[in-house]
């Protein structure tokens, strides 16, 4: 029998998918907003993705909550772009976050049996 | 090549920002449009399309505007800290309050154990801090709260408790300055109903709060 899932999973989990997606990215190196989009499309296979609409209240979202923090720097092509880099806070956020969503994907895992779908 | 910063100005104009924090914005969103119109033209894509697809990533700008508004603000109806500390905080005060009728209100006279009965009743009203503590640590935790929001709200009783006795300490100070009384005042004699009365259910709310003060994973997802 399969082990007990001792938490329920709350809703709002393209929120919560978006929020892990960004702060592993900026975990690895500053990224401005253009970046951060297609880096989340090519690293996923193009099966997550961010459109502006989507992406920037998200972005100011994470850096209200002192997750992130923005800076205006150039960037290669010599052009002013706003970077964003995880704040130490941001960083302690991260390992329970992966830690939730390990969870929540082995809970759908068996339940649903994604992972032999 | 179309002016992309004075087409977000122009779109965001109804944004209720700073006036820098609004610059700041059509700047960054205008970059990403100017960004994404140059990847189109770099795959050969006629300008007009390019154009036309870049205004593609966004249909609906006053969504956009209610959102980076809702995003940036620092305060709301309700803020954070308010969900986050002073509701629960407040939440866990009441209930500490009715714990205290509830006991017949003896009990914070009898912690300073005139007699077996007091102690009981003092015990009891430990054990109510305790749940108090708990219960402030834990809708705390719920709204998102950090570990030090949760603790503020599960010792927010003691604070209340600490700041009134610190400004009741303060008048009759002054009172015995200004010769106004107070004179047979010996603050020596608050030393222990202080160490009752706050030090002690401190201890008994932060060992409620304990359980609560690790993160909790369905919050960690849903944040």
């Amino acid at each position: 029998m399969a082990k007990r899932i001792g938490k329920r999973i709350p809703s709002k989990i393209a929120r919560g998918s978006a929020e892990l997606a960004i702060l592993s990215l900026l975990a690895r190196e500053s990224l401005y907003g253009f970046e951060i989009s297609r880096r989340i499309e090519q690293e996923s296979g193009g099966a997550l993705g961010f459109n502006l609409a989507s992406l920037y209240p998200m972005l100011y979202e994470l850096e209200r909550r002192g997750w992130i923090k923005g800076r205006w720097a150039m960037n290669r092509a010599g052009r002013d772009r706003r970077y964003y880099s995880l704040t130490p806070a941001g960083r302690r956020q991260l390992a329970p976050l992966r830690r939730a969503w390990g969870l929540f994907f082995a809970a759908l895992d068996r339940l649903a049996e994604v992972s032999r779908a | 090549m179309p002016d992309w910063r004075n087409l977000v100005r122009q779109k965001t104009q109804d944004l209720r920002l700073t006036p820098a924090q609004k610059e700041e914005v059509t700047a960054e969103l205008a970059s990403h449009l100017e960004e994404f119109y140059d990847e189109q033209r770099a795959l050969e894509v006629p300008e007009p399309e390019a154009e036309r697809r870049s205004l593609d990533e966004l249909s609906d700008w006053a969504e956009l505007s209610r959102r980076i508004q809702s995003a940036k603000r620092e305060e709301g109806i309700m803020n954070d800290r308010t969900k986050r500390l002073w509701l629960p905080g407040l939440a866990s005060f009441w209930t500490a309050l009715a714990c205290e009728l509830a006991l017949g209100g003896s009990s914070i006279h009898g912690s300073l154990f005139h007699s077996h009965l007091s102690q009981f009743m003092y015990g009891l009203w430990l054990l109510g801090q305790l749940g108090c503590g708990a219960l402030g640590a834990y809708l705390s935790r719920r709204a998102g709260g950090t570990r030090s929001a949760r603790l503020g709200a599960a010792l927010f009783t003691s604070g209340i408790l600490l700041v009134t006795m610190l400004i009741v300490l303060a008048i009759c100070a002054a009172g015995r300055v200004l010769g106004l009384g107070f004179a047979g005042l010996e603050f020596g004699i608050l030393v222990k109903p202080v160490f009752m009365v706050i030090v002690i259910p401190s201890l008994a709310m932060l060992i409620g709060a304990l359980p609560f003060l690790s993160d909790d994973r369905r919050a960690a997802i849903a944040s």
